[in-house]
Formats: C-alpha cells, sequence, structure tokens
C-alpha cells in the first residue's frame, strides 16, 4: 500500500504543478479583463463585445480546479461533528473511512453526470455568440474535476484504511511537498 | 416526504463527516430516485446557473480579501481605526468590531477578517487588560459583519439561487449590519465599564489626532477601496462583478508597489487560495441548483407553504418557526448550505405571508450570523479559536453572550421590523 501511496503523491505532485500555475493566470487574467471592460466602456465609450463570453468560458475551470485542490487538501467544507461527540480513536477513524467512502461513491456518480453533460454539449455544439468558442470547453471542466476528486479520494481511502489497519503508525503524508 | 428524507440525509451525512460537496451530491442522487428523474439531463441546469456572470463576483471579493491580507492593505485598515476609535480599553474592543465592519466592506467574507485581524488586535488587547477567550468571541461575531455589510458572498449567494437583484440584496443587510455594530460596541463598553482595571490606558486628544494624521495617510490606500467598490456600484458605474475584479486590480498594485508587503509568489497563493474556497462553493451550488430545480418540479416549496399555513396560521408565528428553523439548521450546516438549500424551499412560504424576498434575505443574513457561531458546526467560532489560542470550551460562555445579547436580537428586529431591511432599497429604487 505503501509504493501504492508513494506513486500516488507523485502524480499529485505533477497535477499541482500545472494546476496551480493556471489558476493563478486564469484568475488574474478574468480580474484584468474585466476591468479592462470597464475601462473601454466608461473611459473610452467603446465598449469590448465578447469580452464577457470569454470569461465565461474559462471562469468554471477557475472554480473546478479550485475544488480539485480543495480535495486534495482534504479543505472541503464539513462538519467535523463526530469529533466533537466522540473521543473513541478507532470510533474516529471508521467514521473518517465510512464517510470517504460515501465521498468517492458520490464522485463516482458526479463523473457520470458530468459526462453525460460533456457528451451532451459536445452533441448540441452549443458556441458563443461573438468568437464561436464551443461551450463544452467550460464543461468539461466538470468532467475533469470529477475525475480527479475520485483520484484524491481514492487516496484518501487509502490513507485511511493504511490508519485504520495499522494502529499506531502515522498516516501516510497524503500531500506532496509543493513550492507554490 | 421524499425531500424531506433527502434533506434528513444531508444533515445526517454531513454530521458522520461527509464533506457539504458530497452530502450535497447524495442529496440530488436521493432525490433523483424518490422522484425517478435523470439528474445527467438537470446537469445542464446546474451548469448554466453557476456559469453566470453574477456569480463570479464570489472568486473576485475573496481574492480582494485574501489580497488585502498578504498585502499589508488590512494591518494598515486595522492600525487606522484603532488609532481613530482610540486606545483606551473600551474602545480597542470597538475598534475591533469597526474594523471587522470596513474589512467587511471590502471582502465580503468572516474568515479572511478573522484570520487578518485577529493576528493583529488579540495579542495588543491582550496587554490592555481584555481576556483572550473574550476577545476571540468578539472577532468571531464581529467578523461576521462580513456577511452583513456589502458586498457579501451570502447576499450574493442568496440572489443567485432565488433569483433577486444582488445590489438590492446587498442594501437589505446594510441596516442590520450597522445595528450590530452598534450592540457590540455597546457591550463591549459596559462590559469593560464593569470590569475596571489598572491597565486602563487613555490617549489624549491631541496625541490621538497626531496618531490619526499619521495613520489616514498609511491606510489611505486601503480606505480608498470601500470606497471605489461600494461607490462604483451604487454610483451605477460598474455591477458588483465588475466592482470585484476593480478591486483586484486595484489591491494588487497597492501591495506589490505601495505597500511593498506582496510579491508575484504571495500574489498567485492568494489567487489560488481564492480559488480553492470559491471552488468548493461552486460545486456545492452546482447540485443545489440541481435540487432546487427537482424540489420545484415536484412543488415542494408548494407543499411546505401549505404546511406551514395549516399549522401556524399566523404570520408572526410562522416568522418564528422560520427563525429557529434557520437558528437550528445554522448550528448543523454552514451558511453555503443553508442559504444555498432552505433559501428557495422557504421563499414560496415568506411570500405567501406578505414578506418581501429582499426583507427575507435580510433575515437569512442575520440568522447565518448566529448559526456561523453555533457549535457543533460553528465554523467561524473554531477559527478564532484557533487564531486566538484558546479552547472552544474557554470562548463559549462570551460567544453565547454576544450571541444572545446582540446577534439574537438584531436578528428578531431585522424579522419584525421590516424598515430596518428594507429602507434602503426602497430609497434607492430597487423595491416599490
Amino acid at each position: 500500500m505503501s509504493k501504492l501511496l508513494a506513486l500516488i503523491a507523485t502524480i499529485d505532485a505533477v497535477l499541482v504543478f500545472l494546476i496551480k500555475p493556471v489558476l493563478g493566470l486564469i484568475s488574474a487574467a478574468i480580474a484584468f479583463m474585466l476591468a479592462l471592460g470597464i475601462f473601454t466602456r466608461a473611459v473610452l465609450d467603446a465598449p469590448l463585445f465578447g469580452l464577457e463570453e470569454l470569461i465565461l468560458v474559462v471562469a468554471m475551470w477557475i472554480y473546478m480546479l479550485g475544488a480539485v485542490l480543495a480535495s486534495r487538501e482534504r479543505s472541503h467544507l464539513s462538519a467535523d461533528f463526530v469529533q466533537v461527540v466522540c473521543s473513541n480513536p478507532k470510533m474516529i477513524q471508521v467514521m473518517r473511512l465510512l464517510s470517504t467512502l460515501i465521498s468517492l461513491l458520490m464522485a463516482v456518480m458526479f463523473v457520470t453526470w458530468s459526462y453525460d453533460l460533456l457528451q451532451w454539449g459536445i452533441n448540441k455544439g452549443q458556441a458563443t455568440p461573438v468568437f464561436q468558442l464551443p461551450w463544452y470547453i467550460s464543461q468539461s471542466s466538470l468532467f475533469v474535476a470529477a475525475l480527479l476528486f475520485c483520484f484524491y479520494l481514492i487516496r484518501d481511502l487509502l490513507a485511511d484504511l493504511n490508519t485504520l489497519l495499522h494502529p499506531g503508525t502515522l498516516p501516510h503524508p497524503v500531500i506532496s511537498e509543493d513550492n507554490c | 416526504m421524499g425531500a424531506l428524507f433527502a434533506i434528513l440525509a444531508v444533515v445526517a451525512l454531513m454530521m458522520i463527516g461527509v464533506p457539504v460537496v458530497f452530502s450535497f451530491a447524495a442529496m440530488t442522487f436521493i432525490l433523483s430516485i424518490v422522484y425517478d428523474v435523470d439528474i445527467s439531463s438537470l446537469m445542464t441546469t446546474g451548469f448554466w446557473s453557476v456559469n453566470s456572470v453574477v456569480l463570479l463576483a464570489l472568486p473576485l471579493f475573496v481574492m480582494t480579501g485574501y489580497l488585502m491580507q498578504a498585502g499589508g492593505m488590512a494591518a494598515r485598515l486595522v492600525h487606522f481605526v484603532e488609532a481613530l476609535v482610540g486606545r483606551s480599553r473600551s474602545g480597542m474592543g470597538s475598534s475591533m468590531v469597526v474594523a471587522c465592519g470596513i474589512f467587511g466592506a471590502i471582502s465580503g467574507t468572516a474568515s479572511a477578517a478573522v484570520a487578518s485581524i485577529g493576528t493583529i488586535m488579540i495579542d495588543p488587547m491582550e496587554k490592555h487588560g481584555y481576556k483572550r477567550e473574550y476577545t476571540s468571541a468578539l472577532l468571531g461575531i464581529s467578523s461576521l459583519l462580513g456577511l452583513l455589510i456589502p458586498p457579501s458572498i451570502t447576499m450574493i449567494l442568496y440572489a443567485v439561487v432565488t433569483r433577486q437583484s444582488v445590489t438590492a440584496c446587498f442594501l437589505a443587510t446594510i441596516g442590520p449590519g450597522i445595528l450590530l455594530i452598534l450592540v457590540l460596541c455597546l457591550m463591549n463598553w459596559i462590559k469593560m465599564r464593569l470590569q475596571p482595571d489598572q491597565s486602563n490606558e487613555v490617549m489624549s486628544f491631541r496625541k490621538r489626532v497626531v496618531e490619526v494624521n499619521d495613520n489616514i495617510w498609511k491606510a489611505f490606500p486601503a480606505l480608498m477601496l470601500p470606497v471605489i467598490i461600494l461607490g462604483g456600484i451604487y454610483g451605477g458605474i460598474f455591477t458588483p462583478t465588475e466592482a470585484a475584479a476593480v478591486a483586484v486590480v486595484y489591491a494588487i498594485p497597492v501591495g506589490l508597489f505601495v505597500y511593498r508587503e506582496l510579491d508575484l509568489k504571495k500574489t498567485i497563493r492568494c489567487l489560488v487560495d481564492a480559488a480553492t474556497t470559491t471552488g468548493v462553493i461552486m460545486v456545492i451550488l452546482v447540485f443545489s441548483f440541481v435540487s432546487s430545480r427537482i424540489f420545484t418540479f415536484e412543488r415542494v416549496p408548494q407543499e411546505l407553504t401549505e404546511l406551514l399555513m395549516d399549522i401556524f396560521q399566523d404570520k408572526l408565528l410562522i416568522l418564528l418557526v422560520v427563525n429557529i428553523f434557520l437558528i437550528l439548521l445554522g448550528m448543523i450546516m454552514d451558511d453555503v448550505s443553508v442559504v444555498a438549500i432552505i433559501s428557495p424551499l422557504l421563499l414560496p412560504v415568506m411570500e405567501s405571508i406578505g414578506v418581501d424576498p429582499i426583507h427575507f434575505a435580510a433575515i437569512v443574513g442575520t440568522s447565518v450570523v448566529i448559526g456561523c457561531n453555533s457549535p457543533p458546526m460553528a465554523p467561524i467560532l473554531f477559527m478564532t479559536c484557533r487564531v486566538g489560542k484558546v479552547g472552544m470550551s474557554q470562548v463559549m460562555r462570551p460567544a453565547l453572550g454576544f450571541m444572545v445579547f446582540a446577534a439574537l436580537p438584531v436578528m428578531l428586529v431585522t424579522t419584525y421590523w421590516s424598515p430596518l431591511a428594507l429602507y434602503l432599497p426602497r430609497v434607492m429604487g430597487y423595491l416599490d
């Protein structure tokens, strides 16, 4: 299991290396494009057409890649109610494993739903009005995010299992080092 | 019945630690089975609802909060407010409340305020005789002013899920927000009067003028941010989303070149962190929109309205029940979940008893303030405990005091005295 977790950590490092700069770039680009739109409209009195659609095509990628990073860091919003009411470490670990398992099942469902959405988008061939950019560019972000949710949840499941089966050992590090 | 089962399932899943996003996915899945609906076809609704320009304000305002924090703007702002409100003991507590209010007028989130204001103010306040648990509790409740003072992320979410005007919703929570500031300052003043301390240090007027004069110029670029955001929105120059973008574009050079506390690495980290924070909310929203569509197909809001009207009949009683319901939900669900799922369900109930949707926005906003500070969920209170380095059990008593004597009365006044929420939207022409 340790080898598998090490492999996952390597893949994770590659993913983070790719995702973080892309996220930073897209986020900054969106803010600057919106500000540029105001400037051309309010100051130059020459509104830029198509800016909004460009922004919307990439915005979904920010949300989905952001959510993937949250999955990676296990920082999705959650209640942590079990830790408040239960002091038995074994029970906490079992509940943690159960919650990861349910999350994984739901992530698999999300893969099928988002795949259907992507397929619908490709078949329908909808595109933006000005630049004729296909909307499936944006829709594919949901599918990619769903797949990556599964990837990180499998990692979490293995790590939780490892902790449960080998009590006393420290949990396997689930996040690789990154410099960003 | 199916809807109730699905909502109970979400609560149960969240309580065993399933992240909100997957709990919502499970709710959608259960609804699809109970009502025999094909989710794949409804995913388009989720996608198009989230892929909106209005919702883009969310990541951009969160980015502004992070950039302010990392770029030194938040620190200058706090120092200025501290100088302005005074270095007396009660003044320090008030300056924390006011600083949170101003911070809320920029970033719209509570967590950024907790992190930046808490790290700057808790230690100096302890030197002035404030107990850490009291300061942490005050910070916890004050930081939630970010949910009331526009631009508020909660109000953006409410406006999107209930299809109301974002600007009108922003205006609706200004009154309750200001009332909460006043009540908290008053409570703090009374507390400090009742607890005399030798370390009480009052700054002379002349010294204070010098300090304010010194700090106002340092804080000037930071103070311009709420002016740009709110002035731009209500001056009709730009939309809330555009205001958020302008705030980001303004905060980056100020942090880089004016305060020189931001660098490229920190900037990228802020942008990535903001995307991470909002990405989670957006996926929740996708499932929330899909579920809401199923609820609408199955006439769940109408059935709920009929049920509540049959049982309670009286408007005041229904409002009280809704208040209690929102507080209880806030205790076990986070603010995003409450707004995303409960607002569209309860809005028809509110409309049927003559409550304006904009008024309901303020009711939801003030209820969420209580929920965010109420265990077991209490995300903001947990965060203030970490920042203040105190235990949850220590902070609970003062936190409960602020909730019972400040947040709860503000919620009740907002609920039962609609002009507090509706005056500004009416004056600004958003309501008839």
